[in-house]
Protein backbone atom coordinates (compact mmCIF):
# COMPACT_ATOMS: atom_id res chain seq x y z
CA UNK A 1 0.00 0.00 0.00
CA UNK A 2 3.05 2.48 0.77
CA UNK A 3 4.72 1.76 -2.60
CA UNK A 4 0.79 2.48 -4.31
CA UNK A 5 0.63 5.51 -2.42
CA UNK A 6 4.30 6.90 -3.72
CA UNK A 7 3.18 6.12 -7.09
CA UNK A 8 0.06 7.65 -6.65
CA UNK A 9 1.47 10.71 -4.78
CA UNK A 10 3.86 10.71 -7.73
CA UNK A 11 0.83 10.99 -10.06
CA UNK A 12 -0.76 13.46 -7.89
CA UNK A 13 2.06 15.92 -8.43
CA UNK A 14 2.70 15.81 -12.07
CA UNK A 15 -1.18 16.05 -13.30
CA UNK A 16 -1.69 19.12 -14.64
CA UNK A 17 -4.40 21.18 -12.84
CA UNK A 18 -5.32 18.03 -11.21
CA UNK A 19 -7.95 17.41 -13.83
CA UNK A 20 -6.43 14.16 -15.37
CA UNK A 21 -5.86 10.54 -13.57
CA UNK A 22 -5.80 7.69 -14.03
CA UNK A 23 -8.54 4.96 -12.99
CA UNK A 24 -6.60 3.21 -10.57
CA UNK A 25 -5.70 6.97 -9.18
CA UNK A 26 -9.14 7.93 -8.41
CA UNK A 27 -9.95 4.49 -6.80
CA UNK A 28 -6.65 4.71 -5.20
CA UNK A 29 -7.76 8.17 -3.87
CA UNK A 30 -11.34 7.15 -2.82
CA UNK A 31 -9.70 4.47 -0.62
CA UNK A 32 -6.96 6.31 0.61
CA UNK A 33 -7.41 9.21 3.16
CA UNK A 34 -3.54 10.08 3.52
CA UNK A 35 -3.51 10.19 0.04
CA UNK A 36 -6.62 12.16 -0.46
CA UNK A 37 -5.35 14.83 2.19
CA UNK A 38 -2.13 14.64 -0.16
CA UNK A 39 -4.41 15.69 -3.39
CA UNK A 40 -6.04 18.18 -1.46
CA UNK A 41 -3.13 20.01 0.05
CA UNK A 42 -1.55 19.99 -3.59
CA UNK A 43 -4.96 20.93 -5.43
CA UNK A 44 -5.78 24.18 -3.05
CA UNK A 45 -1.79 25.18 -3.33
CA UNK A 46 -2.00 25.03 -7.32
CA UNK A 47 -5.12 26.82 -7.36
CA UNK A 48 -3.90 29.35 -5.21
CA UNK A 49 -0.44 29.94 -7.42
CA UNK A 50 -2.93 29.68 -10.11
CA UNK A 51 -5.47 32.66 -8.93
CA UNK A 52 -2.44 35.02 -9.23
CA UNK A 53 -3.41 37.77 -11.70
CA UNK A 54 -1.22 37.78 -14.61
CA UNK A 55 0.50 41.24 -15.27
CA UNK A 56 0.86 42.76 -18.85
CA UNK A 57 3.20 44.80 -20.59
CA UNK A 58 2.74 48.23 -20.27
CA UNK A 59 1.02 50.00 -23.30
CA UNK A 60 4.28 51.71 -24.25
CA UNK A 61 6.27 48.65 -24.66
CA UNK A 62 6.76 47.96 -28.12
CA UNK A 63 7.41 52.32 -28.21
CA UNK A 64 10.50 51.76 -25.18
CA UNK A 65 11.80 48.42 -26.36
CA UNK A 66 12.38 50.45 -30.40
CA UNK A 67 14.05 52.97 -28.08
CA UNK A 68 16.18 51.40 -25.93
CA UNK A 69 17.56 49.22 -29.31
CA UNK A 70 17.70 52.66 -31.21
CA UNK A 71 19.69 54.14 -28.35
CA UNK A 72 21.86 51.09 -27.58
CA UNK A 73 22.73 50.73 -31.65
CA UNK A 74 23.88 54.52 -31.42
CA UNK A 75 25.93 53.92 -28.23
CA UNK A 76 28.07 51.22 -30.35
CA UNK A 77 28.30 53.56 -32.99
CA UNK A 78 29.52 55.88 -31.51
CA UNK A 79 32.09 53.51 -29.05
CA UNK A 80 33.38 52.42 -32.43
CA UNK A 81 33.74 56.05 -33.91
CA UNK A 82 36.33 57.11 -31.75
CA UNK A 83 38.94 54.52 -33.22
CA UNK A 84 37.65 54.68 -36.47
CA UNK A 85 37.57 57.92 -37.59
CA UNK A 86 40.37 59.52 -35.17
CA UNK A 87 42.75 61.55 -37.56
CA UNK A 88 45.70 59.73 -38.20
CA UNK A 89 45.70 57.52 -35.07
CA UNK A 90 47.69 54.64 -36.17
CA UNK A 91 50.05 56.91 -37.60
CA UNK A 92 50.77 58.87 -34.70
CA UNK A 93 51.28 55.29 -32.81
CA UNK A 94 53.78 54.37 -35.07
CA UNK A 95 55.67 57.27 -35.56
CA UNK A 96 55.76 57.65 -31.33
CA UNK A 97 57.00 54.14 -31.37
CA UNK A 98 59.65 54.80 -34.49
CA UNK A 99 60.68 58.10 -32.22
CA UNK A 100 61.10 55.92 -28.35
CA UNK A 101 63.16 53.51 -30.47
CA UNK A 102 65.45 55.95 -32.16
CA UNK A 103 65.59 57.86 -28.85
CA UNK A 104 66.53 54.40 -26.84
CA UNK A 105 69.04 53.04 -29.31
CA UNK A 106 70.75 56.48 -29.26
CA UNK A 107 71.28 56.27 -25.77
CA UNK A 108 72.45 52.87 -25.04
CA UNK A 109 74.71 53.09 -28.09
CA UNK A 110 76.75 55.86 -27.44
CA UNK A 111 80.36 55.33 -26.18
CA UNK A 112 80.64 53.42 -22.83
CA UNK A 113 83.47 55.48 -22.10
CA UNK A 114 81.58 58.97 -22.31
CA UNK A 115 78.24 57.70 -21.31
CA UNK A 116 78.76 54.43 -19.05
CA UNK A 117 81.34 55.17 -15.81
CA UNK A 118 82.91 51.90 -16.05
CA UNK A 119 84.67 50.20 -12.98
CA UNK A 120 88.18 50.88 -14.00
CA UNK A 121 88.67 53.96 -15.40
CA UNK A 122 92.00 55.01 -16.64
CA UNK A 123 93.61 58.40 -17.84
CA UNK A 124 97.03 59.23 -18.51
CA UNK A 125 98.38 62.54 -17.61
CA UNK A 126 101.37 63.44 -20.17
CA UNK A 127 103.82 65.68 -17.96
CA UNK A 128 106.52 67.75 -19.59
CA UNK A 129 110.06 66.36 -18.15
CA UNK A 130 111.71 68.76 -15.61
CA UNK A 131 115.00 67.28 -15.11
CA UNK A 132 117.48 66.60 -17.74
CA UNK A 133 118.04 63.59 -15.23
CA UNK A 134 114.86 61.94 -15.63
CA UNK A 135 115.40 62.01 -19.58
CA UNK A 136 118.12 59.70 -19.47
CA UNK A 137 116.52 56.71 -18.97
CA UNK A 138 116.23 56.19 -22.91
CA UNK A 139 113.82 52.77 -23.08
CA UNK A 140 111.88 49.93 -21.13
CA UNK A 141 111.84 46.57 -20.88
CA UNK A 142 109.63 44.14 -18.82
CA UNK A 143 111.50 41.27 -16.93
CA UNK A 144 109.36 39.62 -15.30
CA UNK A 145 107.46 41.99 -12.70
CA UNK A 146 109.72 44.68 -13.10
CA UNK A 147 110.39 47.53 -15.64
CA UNK A 148 113.36 48.21 -16.64
CA UNK A 149 114.05 51.78 -18.30
CA UNK A 150 116.36 51.76 -20.96
CA UNK A 151 117.04 54.60 -23.50
CA UNK A 152 113.35 55.86 -23.25
CA UNK A 153 111.90 58.18 -21.10
CA UNK A 154 108.99 57.87 -18.89
CA UNK A 155 106.86 60.40 -19.93
CA UNK A 156 103.31 60.43 -18.01
CA UNK A 157 102.03 59.22 -14.77
CA UNK A 158 98.57 57.73 -15.38
CA UNK A 159 96.40 57.88 -12.94
CA UNK A 160 94.01 54.91 -12.26
CA UNK A 161 90.78 56.12 -11.47
CA UNK A 162 89.02 53.28 -9.12
CA UNK A 163 85.14 54.09 -9.49
CA UNK A 164 83.25 52.50 -6.74
CA UNK A 165 79.35 52.16 -6.79
CA UNK A 166 79.25 53.13 -10.37
CA UNK A 167 75.27 53.12 -9.82
CA UNK A 168 75.58 56.32 -7.60
CA UNK A 169 77.70 59.16 -6.89
CA UNK A 170 80.88 58.10 -8.46
CA UNK A 171 83.82 58.28 -5.64
CA UNK A 172 87.12 58.38 -7.23
CA UNK A 173 90.35 57.15 -5.54
CA UNK A 174 93.66 57.76 -7.97
CA UNK A 175 96.59 56.21 -7.69
CA UNK A 176 99.62 57.09 -9.33
CA UNK A 177 101.77 54.99 -10.77
CA UNK A 178 104.70 55.01 -13.47
CA UNK A 179 103.55 54.38 -16.71
CA UNK A 180 105.45 53.82 -20.13
CA UNK A 181 103.31 53.47 -23.44
CA UNK A 182 99.93 52.06 -22.57
CA UNK A 183 100.92 49.20 -20.08
CA UNK A 184 102.65 48.80 -16.27
CA UNK A 185 103.16 45.17 -15.60
CA UNK A 186 106.11 45.79 -12.97
CA UNK A 187 109.16 47.68 -10.97
CA UNK A 188 110.02 51.10 -12.95
CA UNK A 189 113.75 50.49 -12.19
CA UNK A 190 115.42 53.98 -13.10
CA UNK A 191 112.26 55.68 -13.53
CA UNK A 192 111.23 59.49 -13.39
CA UNK A 193 108.55 60.12 -11.50
CA UNK A 194 106.52 63.38 -10.16
CA UNK A 195 105.32 63.28 -7.27
CA UNK A 196 102.85 65.92 -7.72
CA UNK A 197 99.39 66.06 -9.58
CA UNK A 198 99.49 67.99 -12.85
CA UNK A 199 97.17 69.69 -14.22
CA UNK A 200 98.04 68.85 -17.98
CA UNK A 201 94.86 67.74 -19.75
CA UNK A 202 94.11 64.34 -19.56
CA UNK A 203 93.72 62.23 -22.40
CA UNK A 204 91.83 59.05 -22.31
CA UNK A 205 93.13 55.66 -23.23
CA UNK A 206 90.46 54.24 -24.98
CA UNK A 207 91.48 50.63 -25.44
CA UNK A 208 94.18 49.80 -22.52
CA UNK A 209 95.25 46.40 -21.90
CA UNK A 210 95.73 45.25 -18.23
CA UNK A 211 98.15 43.09 -17.88
CA UNK A 212 97.66 40.97 -15.01
CA UNK A 213 99.95 39.02 -12.74
CA UNK A 214 99.44 37.75 -9.45
CA UNK A 215 103.47 38.69 -8.45
CA UNK A 216 103.42 41.85 -6.27
CA UNK A 217 104.22 44.78 -8.35
CA UNK A 218 107.55 46.61 -7.41
CA UNK A 219 108.43 50.46 -8.47
CA UNK A 220 111.06 52.15 -7.50
CA UNK A 221 110.70 56.09 -7.63
CA UNK A 222 113.29 58.58 -7.09
CA UNK A 223 112.16 61.98 -5.43
CA UNK A 224 114.29 65.37 -6.80
CA UNK A 225 117.08 64.73 -4.70
CA UNK A 226 117.39 61.01 -6.72
CA UNK A 227 116.80 58.98 -3.27
CA UNK A 228 115.29 55.67 -5.25
CA UNK A 229 112.47 54.80 -2.93
CA UNK A 230 110.99 50.80 -3.55
CA UNK A 231 107.56 50.02 -3.35
CA UNK A 232 105.74 47.25 -3.58
CA UNK A 233 102.11 46.85 -4.12
CA UNK A 234 100.04 43.31 -4.54
CA UNK A 235 97.78 43.27 -6.99
CA UNK A 236 94.72 43.27 -4.84
CA UNK A 237 91.47 43.68 -7.05
CA UNK A 238 88.20 44.56 -4.68
CA UNK A 239 85.90 40.88 -5.14
CA UNK A 240 88.58 38.89 -6.78
CA UNK A 241 90.94 38.01 -4.50
CA UNK A 242 89.95 34.30 -5.36
CA UNK A 243 90.67 35.21 -8.31
CA UNK A 244 94.00 36.14 -7.48
CA UNK A 245 95.18 33.21 -5.33
CA UNK A 246 94.12 30.59 -8.15
CA UNK A 247 96.21 32.42 -10.54
CA UNK A 248 98.88 32.45 -7.63
CA UNK A 249 98.59 28.85 -7.51
CA UNK A 250 98.48 28.34 -11.29
CA UNK A 251 102.07 30.15 -11.95
CA UNK A 252 103.68 28.54 -9.05
CA UNK A 253 104.94 31.43 -8.48
CA UNK A 254 106.80 33.46 -5.40
CA UNK A 255 104.75 33.75 -2.18
CA UNK A 256 103.03 36.74 -1.74
CA UNK A 257 104.87 39.33 -0.52
CA UNK A 258 102.85 41.30 1.89
CA UNK A 259 104.86 44.16 2.27
CA UNK A 260 104.41 47.71 0.95
CA UNK A 261 100.93 47.12 0.48
CA UNK A 262 99.43 50.25 1.01
CA UNK B 1 18.65 49.03 -35.72
CA UNK B 2 18.75 52.33 -37.75
CA UNK B 3 18.66 56.01 -36.23
CA UNK B 4 15.44 57.58 -35.66
CA UNK B 5 13.83 61.09 -37.15
CA UNK B 6 10.12 60.74 -36.26
CA UNK B 7 8.60 59.27 -33.19
CA UNK B 8 6.03 57.17 -35.50
CA UNK B 9 9.46 55.04 -36.41
CA UNK B 10 9.64 53.85 -33.10
CA UNK B 11 7.01 51.55 -33.72
CA UNK B 12 8.17 48.52 -35.47
CA UNK B 13 4.95 48.06 -37.26
CA UNK B 14 5.32 52.14 -38.52
CA UNK B 15 9.00 51.43 -39.56
CA UNK B 16 8.63 48.32 -41.55
CA UNK B 17 5.98 49.84 -43.79
CA UNK B 18 8.24 53.06 -44.09
CA UNK B 19 11.26 50.51 -45.36
CA UNK B 20 8.83 48.77 -47.39
CA UNK B 21 9.73 45.89 -45.28
CA UNK B 22 9.20 42.40 -46.68
CA UNK B 23 6.53 40.93 -44.48
CA UNK B 24 3.27 42.88 -43.78
CA UNK B 25 2.03 43.11 -39.92
CA UNK B 26 -1.01 40.98 -41.01
CA UNK B 27 1.51 38.48 -42.70
CA UNK B 28 3.13 38.25 -40.14
CA UNK B 29 0.76 36.96 -37.60
CA UNK B 30 0.92 33.83 -39.45
CA UNK B 31 4.65 32.63 -39.26
CA UNK B 32 5.84 30.68 -36.96
CA UNK B 33 8.35 31.59 -33.92
CA UNK B 34 11.00 30.46 -36.17
CA UNK B 35 9.55 32.02 -39.37
CA UNK B 36 9.58 35.34 -37.37
CA UNK B 37 12.90 34.88 -36.22
CA UNK B 38 14.27 34.37 -40.31
CA UNK B 39 12.82 37.21 -41.36
CA UNK B 40 14.20 39.15 -38.72
CA UNK B 41 17.74 38.41 -40.06
CA UNK B 42 16.65 39.77 -42.98
CA UNK B 43 15.88 42.96 -40.95
CA UNK B 44 12.10 42.96 -41.64
CA UNK B 45 11.43 44.31 -38.31
CA UNK B 46 8.00 43.73 -38.72
CA UNK B 47 8.29 39.99 -38.19
CA UNK B 48 9.81 41.18 -34.90
CA UNK B 49 7.56 42.88 -33.90
CA UNK B 50 5.41 40.45 -34.30
CA UNK B 51 7.50 38.21 -31.80
CA UNK B 52 7.24 40.78 -29.37
CA UNK B 53 3.78 40.80 -29.46
CA UNK B 54 3.28 37.15 -29.10
CA UNK B 55 5.78 37.19 -25.96
CA UNK B 56 5.97 40.51 -24.40
CA UNK B 57 3.09 39.78 -21.86
CA UNK B 58 4.19 36.45 -20.91
CA UNK B 59 7.79 37.04 -20.70
CA UNK B 60 6.87 40.24 -18.21
CA UNK B 61 4.46 38.22 -16.20
CA UNK B 62 7.43 35.56 -15.79
CA UNK B 63 9.57 37.80 -14.79
CA UNK B 64 7.94 39.88 -12.44
CA UNK B 65 7.01 36.43 -10.47
CA UNK B 66 10.35 35.61 -10.21
CA UNK B 67 11.49 39.00 -9.33
CA UNK B 68 7.76 40.39 -7.54
CA UNK B 69 8.98 43.91 -8.99
CA UNK B 70 6.97 45.38 -11.89
CA UNK B 71 9.44 47.85 -13.08
CA UNK B 72 12.14 45.43 -12.96
CA UNK B 73 10.32 42.76 -14.71
CA UNK B 74 9.53 45.36 -17.36
CA UNK B 75 13.08 46.39 -17.74
CA UNK B 76 14.03 42.45 -18.08
CA UNK B 77 11.52 41.72 -20.67
CA UNK B 78 12.55 44.28 -22.75
CA UNK B 79 15.83 43.34 -21.83
CA UNK B 80 15.62 39.98 -23.26
CA UNK B 81 14.20 41.27 -26.64
CA UNK B 82 16.41 43.13 -26.84
CA UNK B 83 19.03 40.21 -26.73
CA UNK B 84 16.84 37.97 -28.69
CA UNK B 85 17.52 40.55 -31.63
CA UNK B 86 21.08 41.05 -31.00
CA UNK B 87 21.95 37.03 -30.58
CA UNK B 88 19.13 36.13 -33.66
CA UNK B 89 22.06 35.20 -36.12
CA UNK B 90 23.19 32.32 -33.20
CA UNK B 91 19.99 31.38 -32.57
CA UNK B 92 19.54 27.88 -33.24
CA UNK B 93 16.19 25.60 -34.25
CA UNK B 94 16.78 23.07 -32.57
CA UNK B 95 14.67 24.23 -29.44
CA UNK B 96 11.70 25.66 -29.73
CA UNK B 97 11.86 29.30 -29.85
CA UNK B 98 9.28 29.92 -26.19
CA UNK B 99 12.26 27.86 -24.45
CA UNK B 100 14.29 30.19 -26.12
CA UNK B 101 13.27 33.88 -25.01
CA UNK B 102 12.35 31.71 -21.48
CA UNK B 103 15.97 30.83 -21.12
CA UNK B 104 17.06 34.18 -21.78
CA UNK B 105 14.59 35.70 -19.05
CA UNK B 106 15.28 33.64 -16.85
CA UNK B 107 19.19 34.14 -16.79
CA UNK B 108 18.37 37.82 -16.38
CA UNK B 109 15.75 37.11 -13.50
CA UNK B 110 17.75 34.99 -11.62
CA UNK B 111 21.21 37.64 -12.44
CA UNK B 112 18.79 40.80 -11.28
CA UNK B 113 18.15 38.71 -7.67
CA UNK B 114 21.64 37.47 -7.06
CA UNK B 115 22.69 41.68 -7.70
CA UNK B 116 19.93 42.30 -5.35
CA UNK B 117 21.56 39.79 -3.00
CA UNK B 118 25.19 41.76 -3.15
CA UNK B 119 23.25 45.35 -2.88
CA UNK B 120 20.81 44.02 0.17
CA UNK B 121 21.89 46.10 3.13
CA UNK B 122 20.92 45.23 7.22
CA UNK B 123 17.48 45.85 7.02
CA UNK B 124 15.92 46.64 10.06
CA UNK B 125 13.17 43.67 9.84
CA UNK B 126 16.17 41.57 10.45
CA UNK B 127 16.84 42.33 14.03
CA UNK B 128 13.41 41.09 14.89
CA UNK B 129 13.63 37.93 13.15
CA UNK B 130 15.58 34.81 14.91
CA UNK B 131 19.35 33.38 14.10
CA UNK B 132 17.52 30.87 12.33
CA UNK B 133 15.52 31.58 9.64
CA UNK B 134 16.95 32.00 6.07
CA UNK B 135 18.50 34.77 4.42
CA UNK B 136 15.63 34.72 1.92
CA UNK B 137 13.12 34.93 5.14
CA UNK B 138 15.21 38.05 6.61
CA UNK B 139 14.61 40.25 3.91
CA UNK B 140 10.97 40.25 4.49
CA UNK B 141 9.03 40.67 7.31
CA UNK B 142 6.50 37.63 7.09
CA UNK B 143 4.24 38.59 9.93
CA UNK B 144 1.26 36.16 9.24
CA UNK B 145 -1.85 38.27 10.22
CA UNK B 146 -4.48 35.29 11.26
CA UNK B 147 -7.49 37.54 12.27
CA UNK B 148 -10.35 37.41 9.76
CA UNK B 149 -10.89 40.65 7.48
CA UNK B 150 -14.28 41.89 7.03
CA UNK B 151 -14.06 43.07 3.35
CA UNK B 152 -14.09 39.80 1.08
CA UNK B 153 -12.01 41.28 -2.09
CA UNK B 154 -9.57 42.83 0.44
CA UNK B 155 -9.51 39.31 1.84
CA UNK B 156 -8.44 37.93 -1.79
CA UNK B 157 -5.99 40.48 -2.23
CA UNK B 158 -4.07 40.15 0.91
CA UNK B 159 -4.27 36.20 0.05
CA UNK B 160 -2.66 36.86 -3.23
CA UNK B 161 0.11 39.40 -1.75
CA UNK B 162 1.02 37.14 0.98
CA UNK B 163 1.25 34.21 -2.15
CA UNK B 164 3.25 36.07 -4.51
CA UNK B 165 5.44 37.25 -1.21
CA UNK B 166 5.59 33.53 -0.25
CA UNK B 167 7.03 33.20 -4.06
CA UNK B 168 9.30 35.85 -3.98
CA UNK B 169 10.94 34.43 -0.70
CA UNK B 170 11.56 30.97 -2.26
CA UNK B 171 15.41 30.44 -3.39
CA UNK B 172 15.96 31.02 -6.89
CA UNK B 173 16.69 27.65 -7.42
CA UNK B 174 13.40 26.10 -6.61
CA UNK B 175 11.22 29.69 -7.59
CA UNK B 176 12.01 29.37 -11.31
CA UNK B 177 10.89 26.10 -11.85
CA UNK B 178 7.72 26.19 -9.78
CA UNK B 179 6.95 29.61 -11.19
CA UNK B 180 7.21 28.12 -14.81
CA UNK B 181 5.13 25.18 -14.12
CA UNK B 182 2.26 26.67 -11.65
CA UNK B 183 2.02 29.80 -13.40
CA UNK B 184 3.37 29.15 -16.91
CA UNK B 185 1.85 25.61 -17.36
CA UNK B 186 4.76 24.85 -19.00
CA UNK B 187 5.72 21.27 -19.37
CA UNK B 188 8.26 19.46 -17.60
CA UNK B 189 10.24 18.81 -20.68
CA UNK B 190 9.80 22.36 -21.33
CA UNK B 191 11.51 23.53 -18.21
CA UNK B 192 13.79 21.31 -17.84
CA UNK B 193 14.89 22.53 -21.96
CA UNK B 194 14.72 26.23 -20.51
CA UNK B 195 16.83 25.73 -16.83
CA UNK B 196 19.08 23.19 -18.68
CA UNK B 197 18.67 20.30 -15.98
CA UNK B 198 17.77 16.70 -16.28
CA UNK B 199 13.44 16.40 -15.82
CA UNK B 200 14.22 14.22 -12.87
CA UNK B 201 15.49 16.93 -11.28
CA UNK B 202 12.53 19.89 -12.67
CA UNK B 203 10.29 17.54 -10.36
CA UNK B 204 12.08 16.78 -7.26
CA UNK B 205 12.66 20.73 -7.66
CA UNK B 206 9.27 21.67 -7.66
CA UNK B 207 8.28 18.81 -5.40
CA UNK B 208 10.41 20.45 -2.62
CA UNK B 209 8.84 24.37 -3.78
CA UNK B 210 5.59 23.08 -3.07
CA UNK B 211 6.79 22.08 0.18
CA UNK B 212 8.22 24.97 0.99
CA UNK B 213 5.12 27.17 0.02
CA UNK B 214 2.67 25.17 1.76
CA UNK B 215 4.71 25.59 4.84
CA UNK B 216 4.64 29.50 4.25
CA UNK B 217 0.46 29.45 3.53
CA UNK B 218 -0.47 27.31 5.82
CA UNK B 219 -2.59 29.65 7.25
CA UNK B 220 -4.38 30.15 3.33
CA UNK B 221 -3.95 26.36 2.77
Amino acid sequence: MASNCKSFKLEIEESVGGTWFSREARAHLDACPACFDFFESRDSLRRLVGELERVEAPGDFDFRLRARMVAASNARGRRFSVTRFAPGFGSVALASFFALSVTAAFYFNRSPVENQPPLLQTSSTFLPSNSDDRRQEKSAANVGNEITLEGSEINAIRKVDVVRAPQRRQRTITKRVVDHGHQVAGTAKGGVVDSAYSSAPVFKVPNVKLNFSAEPLRVVLRDESGVPRHLSMNPVSFGSQNLVGRARELSSAVPADDEGVW
Amino acid sequence: MSAVSTTNELIFSATAAGQGSVTTPRAAETLTDHGLLEATLTGDEAAFGELVRRYRNQITNYVYRMTNDYETAVDLAQETFMRVYAAAERYQTNYAFSTYIYRIATNLAISELRRRKRRRLVSLTGFFQGRDSSPAEAAELDVPDVRPLQDATFVEGERRAAVARAIATLPEKYRAPLVLRDIEERSYVEIAAILQMSEGTVKSRINRARTFLRDKLRAHV
